[in-house]
């Protein structure tokens, strides 16, 4: 009689939880058979069912609060007064977040998510103070107040939830592998026993290691390839969006398909500033409902990708 | 006539192999018994022993000052030079790194000045590196640290234009090349470096230890105190035996006895003085300030690749924060190493720029601390790029004036050396030639 529950509610979780659901070791081959052959395998950590992680706070009723007009006492009020909007990014990722040595800038897909924020917040789209960060950086970072957002490249996962808040899914990525030209490798598994490249404290780390490659562990995107370049790695593997970034930066390499996990990105917000959390989320609403999300996908991931995805759906724990 | 005896002056000892030789030594022994019985006898043995003392004195006498002289020499034209190249090397290439992580950090196509300075410094490294190389011969750790620099250095020269072409490019790709090229510069090459230095800076201790040794003078003193000892006696004998006060050659080898192991511990002393001086006013500072010159470069290196990191990593923070305590403790022991005035002029100008560093480098942190990486680089690649040049023309200042005076001081210890070799000879000669017509005066009074 309990076998049934059990099994239902093993089911849901794997409909449902599309950042955590591989860790519901309950089928015992499952594991195994993903790896042979499964197009998209579950993603990433060992933590506990925790229902869909990528479920966020709903929105406060009514249309966003005009920038410089934030309700008192809230989080987006302290950056107003500030007058910046201090987030930590990644600038060394091409097409989410990278430095163009020319302008001086900090731009990407990321960058212009930040951007957003600011502009609702403070009405000008360039109030930011950008720290760059590195992956492992990522959740101390927000924990410790040093940024009020992170915006990057940044999985929602059953093991980060509990340390961060996350905005709705403002990207879908997945996990692939990049290699140069000339590999014979078709497939992750083809790499089994080689040498992967993937930044320390990145969740490309457990899908490298569930098909038996050796991760090298780096700080930086770029730094992976360096490695890749200098012949110290055999391939990289991380998600589809960091990888096409790195592909546009030499010619010489390809990206193995097909997908094998399914990396939803958030925006991540200290867990004391659930208003921020919703502030965030009506503006991520405004940009899937006003064409803003597909302009910003446009301007960078358009000429890598064949097709313009709509916007991830936001989904809402309550 | 006399070598016979000169063999086994002290015959009653009878020696060793005296068991498988018995009718040699006892012939020997004989005579030099039956020598001995006689004042003749008596008097070609106290000749013979003062010819040997003074062929001691001689040989000490020439071991010594050549000794000394070889170490001073050492001292001025080999090692000293061989540590001031190893530490060319250790600046050029710390140098070519800084350069390369600021003209990065200054952002767009980088400053052509910039790009002629990190040239410049790899050509003089190598340069360096290759006069060096001819020069380190036997020392196995010194090859095997120039050979590190010589394989590593194209592998370095290769990552900053893989990073430089990236950068044209607009690849973020670029920065993770100069963070590279910086790490194998870093990491292995200046450490070979340093492994260089410390290789030559042993050298050069060991020149000047065997340059300065107290060994040689008191060979000295005690080879002339046995030749004097020697002439004293038989003077003695001679006046027991004759009655005469004087033995006129014999008080003339004494003198001259005496004239050559005080002129030759007299010249050990000035050249001493010469040389003490050369380390204490010359390469001790030339060695802390050099030292000092190479931390600077190392913390300009960290603040430029800090803020192209935009708070990255601590790592570089942290480095410069360490690289900035062992200079400013360097600065402060070249201060009390500075003996003469315009050594310490120089060095407390030198502290002065690095207290302005100090100052400059305060500002770009709390920039950048604050999040505002865009003022921090502007202030960077300024105000404290100007800073640091100047505290880096000071140091390089500071390090030739005192290779000035080591310069100088090496020369003039060299230089007392002047006609010492020769003039050892000469006085031992006659010194052994005035003790044997002393005694041969007597000897044929007995004809």
């Amino acid at each position: 009689m309990t076998r049934r529950p059990l099994l239902l509610a093993a089911v849901l979780v794997t409909a449902a939880c599309v950042g955590c659901s591989g860790q519901t070791n309950s089928a015992g081959g499952a594991a195994t058979a993903s790896r042979q052959a499964a197009p998209v395998a579950p993603t990433t950590t060992a933590a506990a069912n925790c229902g869909d992680p990528t479920a966020s706070l709903r929105p406060a009723p009514g249309p966003l609060p005009a920038p410089g007009h934030m309700p008192d006492g809230t989080f987006m009020q302290k950056i107003y007064q500030r007058g910046r909007l201090i987030v930590g990014v990644d600038q060394n990722t091409l097409l989410f977040g990278s430095f163009d040595p020319f302008t001086g800038q900090i731009e990407g897909f990321d960058i212009d998510m930040a951007h957003q924020v600011a502009a609702a917040i403070l009405g000008d789209p360039n109030k930011i103070d950008y720290r760059a960060i590195t992956s492992a950086q990522r959740i101390p970072m927000v924990q410790n107040g040093t940024v009020d957002m992170v915006a990057r490249t940044m999985t929602i996962n059953c093991d980060r939830i509990k340390q961060v808040s996350f905005s709705t899914v403002y990207y879908r990525a997945g996990q692939k592998v990049l290699v140069n030209k000339d590999s014979p490798a078709q497939h992750i598994q083809d790499l089994s026993g080689k040498k992967v490249c993937a930044t320390t404290g990145s969740t490309s780390i457990d899908g490298i290691k569930k098909n038996q490659a050796q991760p090298v562990l780096v700080d930086n995107w770029t730094d992976c390839l360096v490695a890749l370049q200098r012949n110290q790695v055999d391939a990289v593997s991380t998600d589809d969006a960091i990888l096409s970034g790195l592909a546009a930066q030499d010619p010489y390499t390809r990206i193995l398909e097909p997908r094998f996990t399914d990396e939803p990105y958030g925006l991540a917000i200290n867990l004391s500033h659930p208003e921020f959390v919703r502030f965030v989320n009506g503006v991520l609403d405004r940009m899937r409902a006003d064409g803003t999300w597909a302009s910003i996908y446009a301007k960078w991931l358009g000429p890598v990708t064949k097709a313009a995805p709509p916007p991830p759906p936001a989904t809402y724990k309550d | 006539m006399v070598t016979d005896v000169a063999r086994r002056p002290s015959g009653p000892v009878t020696p060793v192999g005296a068991a498988h030789r018995p009718s040699v030594v006892s012939v020997i022994s004989g005579r030099v018994r039956t020598g001995l019985a006689t004042t003749p006898g008596r008097l070609r043995l106290a000749s013979v022993a003062i010819v040997a003392a003074v062929l001691l004195l001689w040989i000490v006498g020439a071991t010594t000052v050549n000794a000394r002289q070889t170490a001073t020499h050492q001292v001025g034209l080999e090692t000293e030079p061989l540590l001031v190249g190893a530490q060319g090397i250790y600046a050029g290439l710390a140098d070519a790194d800084a350069t390369a992580a600021s003209a990065f950090l200054t952002g767009g196509l980088e400053p052509a000045n910039l790009r002629a300075r990190y040239d410049a410094d790899l050509k003089a490294a190598s340069d360096q590196l290759a006069d060096v190389t001819r020069q380190v011969g036997s020392s196995p750790d010194a090859v095997a640290a120039v050979r590190s620099i010589t394989d590593q250095l194209p592998l370095y020269a290769g990552l900053v234009e893989t990073a430089r072409a990236n950068n044209r490019q607009g690849f973020p790709v670029g920065a993770a090349y100069l963070r590279e090229a910086s790490k194998l510069m870093q990491k292995q090459i200046l450490v070979a470096a340093d492994r260089l230095y410390a290789v030559e800076a042993g050298r050069l201790d060991s020149s000047y230890r065997s340059g300065g040794s107290a060994v040689d003078v008191v060979a000295m003193l005690a080879a002339g105190l046995l030749v004097l000892v020697i002439l004293a006696a038989t003077q003695q004998y001679l006046r027991r035996r004759t009655n005469r006060v004087f033995n006129i050659p014999l008080v003339a080898a004494s003198v001259l006895a005496i004239v050559l192991v005080g002129w030759v511990t007299a010249i050990f002393v000035v050249q001493h003085h010469h040389l003490a001086q050369a380390r204490t006013a010359g390469s001790d500072p030339v060695k802390v300030v050099s030292q000092a010159r190479i931390l600077a470069l190392q913390a300009q290196s960290d603040e430029s690749l800090n803020l192209i990191g935009r708070g990255n990593s601590t790592v570089y923070s942290d480095d410069f924060k360490t690289v900035v305590g062992k200079l400013d403790g360097l600065l402060g022991q070249a201060g009390r190493l500075a003996t003469t005035s315009a050594l310490g002029t120089d060095v407390s100008s030198s502290r002065q720029a690095f207290q302005e560093y100090q100052t400059a480098h305060q500002q770009v942190a709390d920039l950048a601390s604050s999040g505002a990486f865009d003022k921090a680089t502007t202030q960077a690649t300024g105000v404290e790029a100007s800073a640091f040049d100047t505290l880096n023309n000071r140091l390089s200042a500071t390090v030739n004036r005192a290779q000035q005076q080591f310069s100088r001081d090496a020369a003039s210890a060299r230089r007392s050396f002047r006609w010492l070799g020769i003039s050892v000879i000469v006085l031992a000669v006659l010194i052994g030639l005035l003790a044997l017509l002393g005694t041969q005066q007597r000897i044929n009074d007995y004809r």
